[in-house]
């Protein structure tokens, strides 16, 4: 009795041994030669690229800095997709182990990390209808007393204006409150957008070409400081009719106008984006409405929201 | 009796030359004393009403200083402003004060350069501190500042 005990279960072992030697001989082999190893993953550290991964055809464009991991399997199927959902590639094998009725069919996820990417967007709006202006919590304004109303209104959070600050002292004043630098202002900050708003208190300036050569130097104190920012040079506002006429300080919509050609060249020559001065602040012969501000130069709240809803349309 | 007169003196001396400041003891409430001045006072321009967080701001005062504030501020074109801090203690209030000081200066070398028209009015800018209370006060006619406040002393 003991030994016919003994005999089955050595049978029984050996019964199992010999399957799984045979399974790891048919099936596993089988499924293996089915997939491949993981390919490239890449990374792009650029604005405005444009990336192709070719064995799966992934391709996007990307606005901002992304990283994008695609674990890919070639099947005997390709795939190709633009989108960002996960998809399941089927591949079915047989094998014949043990039993001739029994199929595995191998399913290899192929995972693919969402792209980070910051489309165009619908701009939020409050409940009444305007454009929220939390659109500018990361973003920055540096320039002359033109933007202070953004601040004094409690408009926009990151406002560094002074008054009659320029392309020279951005590095020497300070803001209001404030015993930083205004261009040391933006160490260790974080800004997706910076605008710049220099030239009221260049144009009288002899020399406007001085005026361009240190504003390209302010440009790069920018650049140096917050690297991934999108920078802006805003054009110069006009001012009223009344005002252009008194010619304070040189400052009159001729030579606005010339400065602002001047300026928009320096934005395409350094790569970054230029802003016009919105219509909707101006009469039809380009002069700021006079309405817009007390002393034709410096707007009042309600045309400083104005300006920055244009803003806004402008740059999101 | 010398000795009493010139005591007198040297009395009435300290009060003539701390005139510039009041250091009365009157705690104002913030929004109120800067309605009721903005109200009645004439400035270059209209003020708006901003927000305790652009005042700290404006300023550079941690707001932790402060349990409220008040700010009548222009656009820009001129250097007219309200400003009234209700600060926590007496020692908050230094701090504030300096503060206030510090953004007077800033205004007059600011506004030097690009509109010279406004040094005279902050040079005549009014400040008070009370025990817990600082306003700055900067427009075109800073007499009728201490009449207004008296008015809400005696509300």
């Amino acid at each position: 009795m003991k030994k016919s005990k003994y005999l089955l279960m050595i049978c029984g072992i050996a019964a199992v041994i010999t399957a799984g030697v045979s399974f790891s001989k048919t099936v596993l082999p089988n499924a293996i030669s089915e997939t491949s190893t993981p390919s490239a993953v890449s990374e792009s550290a650029d604005n405005h690229s444009t990336e192709k991964i070719t064995s799966t055809k992934v391709e996007h464009t990307k606005k901002k800095q992304s990283t994008t991991a695609v674990l890919n399997t070639e099947t005997t199927t390709e795939s190709q997709s633009t989108t960002h959902e996960n998809t399941t590639h089927a591949a079915e094998t047989t094998t014949k182990s043990f039993s001739d009725t029994i199929t595995f069919p191998i399913q290899i996820p192929t995972l693919r990390i969402p792209e980070i990417f910051t489309p165009s967007r619908e701009l939020p709006t409050t409940p009444s209808g305007e454009i929220d202006l939390s659109c500018f919590d990361n973003c920055a304004f540096v320039g002359n007393s033109r933007f202070i109303s953004f601040k004094n209104y409690g408009l926009a959070k990151n406002v560094y204006s002074v008054v009659g600050l320029n392309v020279d002292t951005v590095f020497t004043k300070s803001c209001s409150g404030s015993n930083i630098t205004v261009i040391n202002e933006l160490n260790g900050k974080n800004f997706d957008k910076i605008i710049l708003m220099f030239g009221d208190n260049e144009c009288g300036w002899p020399n406007q070409n001085i005026f361009i050569e240190r504003y390209s130097k302010v440009i790069k104190a920018v650049k140096d400081r917050v690297p991934r920012a999108e920078i802006f040079l805003h054009g110069i506002l006009p001012v009223s009719s009344a005002e252009s006429e008194e010619n304070n300080y040189g400052v009159n919509n001729s030579t606005i106008a010339a400065l602002n050609q001047k300026i928009k060249q320096l934005a395409a020559d350094e790569g970054i984006g230029y802003i016009a001065p919105p219509s909707s602040l101006l009469t039809e012969n380009g002069a700021l409405i006079s309405e817009a501000a007390s002393d034709g130069v410096h707007l009042n709240k309600s045309y400083s929201k104005k300006w920055l809803f244009a803003i806004a349309e402008d740059i999101y | 009796m010398k000795k009493i007169c010139s005591i007198i003196a040297a009395f009435a001396l300290l009060f003539c030359i701390s005139g510039c400041v009041d250091n009365t003891a009157k705690n104002y409430d913030a929004n109120a004393a800067a309605d009721a001045l903005n109200a009645a006072l004439t400035f270059g321009e209209s003020l708006e009403k901003s927000t305790a967080e652009a005042a700290y701001s404006i300023y550079g005062i941690d707001s932790a200083l402060c349990s409220d504030a008040a700010i009548y501020v222009g656009s820009g074109a001129t250097a007219d402003e309200i400003a009234v801090f209700n600060c926590i203690d007496t020692e908050s209030a230094k701090t504030v004060l300096e503060a206030v000081n510090s953004r007077k200066a800033y205004l007059e070398e600011g506004y030097s350069s690009y509109g010279p028209d406004q040094v005279p009015k902050i040079k005549s800018a009014v400040i008070i501190s009370s025990a817990e209370t600082v306003i700055l006060c900067i427009c075109e006619n800073p007499d009728a500042v201490g009449n207004i406040l008296e008015t809400l002393n005696n509300n």
